[in-house]
């Protein structure tokens, strides 16, 4: 691991050096009052606040719709042709080590025998620049799924702040090239992140585990009342899954008129009552609580047990964001407590 | 993760875009008032000799602006000119396929899925259990049976549908119901016309042969409750569950187990599946709502 050292007030130059290179700028920036990830016209946008952005980049690696082909019909022919390319090279930045930390999961997914050619171009792509969380909120649990305010986990590069500067630590490749590109705005100080980390995590409320026994007998799990408790909360809006860093499912539809379209790749949710049916009109998952046991055994069972690592990173957002109150940070202990 | 992965054709169209492959309509061929036999020829000459497949493996057939629909293929594995898809009409896939007709043009992307083991028949007895359109998967599988007649000792094929009006296939129904090679029986839930033949559910159909546990080995492919009732009457009958094949239905979607809708437990239908032993899937194979 390479580590430097970016003074505070070498960060805007920092900014502005990627700003002007080829390479597009994506960071947190203010969206009508939400703060989000945008791409980056002016470095004065960037937001850099303590806190977790409202949605995580996840959308500049799996867009939430891109054409997977275009269709246009011609007469009695119809002619398919392929999609624009991706964007071209894109730093992250300010990404929180949760978040960064959820690509462990994308990247399993989309290249676990076939290759998803649309999300790893992009992931290739892209440099992951995370910043780590001084002040988790009260709905953050990452240290409850063996994570930190301050893990490495995801990113190229890890920004931490100590003492007014920032502790840069580049662990892969990417990061390293990202380091000796910038070279000139960081210095070879390596400060010692310990006291930084230790008074982050202090600050999470949730110390969990969420975590499901990977002995249970799945049986045993689906019969549990914690089920039955989230889904009749639960107004299957979907937006849980929209705001998860790790949440990957997606529909593909053709969206076009008479004369052609797209076939587009866009977010779907298992939360959507529509989500498993079948052209039959029988429906595999008919109510919403097996759709909220779906939702968490997906992350803290199946997901570990098929690629051996938790697909929940902690960022707290599905229990910030939904409107009815469901927490999976509550419905996983709840499994964990002994039933009735 | 014990999967026991038979060989497989991997997919030859659309595997890195997603992007499908423009087949040819060459023939529509109705099976009854409601279910057409589609053959397909891959228009792609090179393509063509490339594209393999196994019993049990299904294609993604695409109608552009209407959509995709995952349908198994029905044709012998031994005919490489077209594949053969049996469909039946009742989403708007199936029913835009059929407005093409004859002569049309659809998309594919292909060969999906793990199909049936048939390196694991070994020299026993085998029974095909079918409900409905589930017998379309298992007629490549009566094909290579027939192919390979001296490697086994018993084959069986019990079919079952609503009325006999339901049935597919009815000429190669008649024909191996005549072939001494293959004991077949066709059961309907409710007889209409001239019908004469069992009555009932097709497990029923068990009780009208003799089952030597110790060396059968059971390929079911029907509706949910069908697969169920199946299962568990070949485990009344001592057949072992590590011997008991069944072919799952889901939504699908992408067919690269990455878009989440066939999720079964830990597995992806489109993927692991669609054929799985009943071992594999004991623990969830009960339960609703998976």
């Amino acid at each position: 691991m390479v580590k430097r050292q970016l003074s505070a007030e070498a960060l805007p130059r920092l900014l502005e050096a990627i700003r002007r290179s080829d390479t597009r700028l994506v960071a947190p920036v203010v969206e009508n009052g939400l703060r989000v990830f945008r791409p980056v016209e002016h470095v004065e946008e960037i937001v850099l606040d303590e806190g977790n952005t409202a949605w995580s980049f996840k959308e500049f690696l799996f867009p939430r719709t891109e054409p997977l082909f275009h269709y246009r019909f011609d007469g009695p022919r119809t002619e398919l042709t392929e999609p624009e390319p991706p964007e071209g090279d894109t730093v992250i930045l300010g990404a929180r080590p949760c978040d960064a930390a959820g690509l462990a999961v994308l990247d399993r997914v989309y290249a676990w025998d076939y290759d998803n050619r649309y999300y790893r171009e992009r992931r290739e792509r892209a440099t992951i620049i995370a910043l780590s969380c001084a002040a988790p909120d009260p709905a953050c649990f990452c240290t409850a799924v063996g994570l930190s305010p301050t893990g490495t986990r995801g990113s190229d590069v890890l920004l931490t702040k100590i003492n007014g500067a920032y502790l840069a630590e580049a662990s892969t490749e990417k990061g390293e090239r990202f380091l000796a590109t910038y070279g000139e705005v960081f210095t070879g100080q390596e400060p010692d992140k310990t006291e930084a980390t230790r008074a982050a995590e202090a600050r999470i409320q949730r110390p969990g585990p969420v975590a499901v026994d990977p002995e249970a007998p799945v049986e045993k799990l689906f019969g549990h009342p914690a089920w039955t408790d989230a889904g009749q909360r639960c107004l299957g809006c979907g937006a849980c899954a929209f705001v998860c860093p790790t949440c990957h499912c997606f529909d593909i539809v053709d969206e076009g008129d008479a004369r052609g379209g797209s076939r587009c790749k866009n977010w779907d949710s298992c939360g959507f009552a529509l989500f498993t049916v079948h052209t039959s009109g029988h429906n595999p998952r008919a109510d919403q609580p097996s759709r909220a046991r779906q939702r968490v055994l997906h992350k803290l069972r199946y997901i570990p047990e098929r690629f051996g690592v938790v697909a929940c990173v902690g960022c707290g957002r599905c229990a910030r964001t939904c409107p009815a109150g469901v927490d999976i940070y509550e419905t996983a202990g709840a499994l964990n407590s002994p039933m009735e | 993760m014990n999967l026991a992965i038979a060989a497989r054709p991997e997919p030859i169209c659309g595997s890195e875009t997603m992007l499908p492959v423009p087949v040819r309509i060459l023939d529509m061929h109705p099976e009854n008032f409601n279910t057409r036999t589609v053959q397909v020829q891959i228009v792609d000459e090179g393509l063509r000799q490339r594209y393999r497949w196994v019993p049990g493996q299904f294609n993604m057939i695409y109608v552009p602006g209407i959509g995709e629909a995952a349908i198994s293929i029905s044709s012998d594995p031994d005919q490489h000119e077209a594949v053969g898809h049996t469909i039946r009409l009742v989403g708007s896939v199936t029913r835009a396929i059929e407005r093409i007709g004859k002569g049309g043009m659809v998309g594919l992307r292909g060969p999906f899925g793990r199909g049936w083991p048939l390196d694991r028949l070994h020299s026993g007895d085998v029974i095909l259990i079918g409900g409905g359109i589930g017998l379309a998967p298992l007629r490549p599988v009566v094909y290579w049976l027939l192919k390979h007649r001296d490697r086994f000792r018993r084959v069986m094929l019990l079919f079952g549908c609503r009325t006999p009006e339901d049935r597919l296939f009815v000429p190669e129904l008649e024909k191996w119901d005549e072939d001494p090679r293959i004991d077949t029986l066709v059961t309907v839930d409710n007889a209409t016309g001239e019908w004469v033949g069992p009555v009932g559910v097709v497990t029923k159909l068990l009780q009208r042969i003799r089952i030597n546990a110790d060396r059968t080995t059971a390929f079911v492919c029907g509706p949910r409750m069908l697969n169920r009732a199946a299962a568990w009457s070949l485990e009344q009958l001592n057949v072992r569950s590590e011997r008991v094949f069944i072919s799952l239905e889901r939504n699908m979607n992408c067919g690269f187990g990455q878009c989440g809708h066939c999720q079964y437990g830990s597995k992806f239908v489109c993927k692991d599946g669609p054929v799985f032993a009943l071992s594999e899937i004991a623990d969830i194979f009960a339960k609703e709502e998976v």
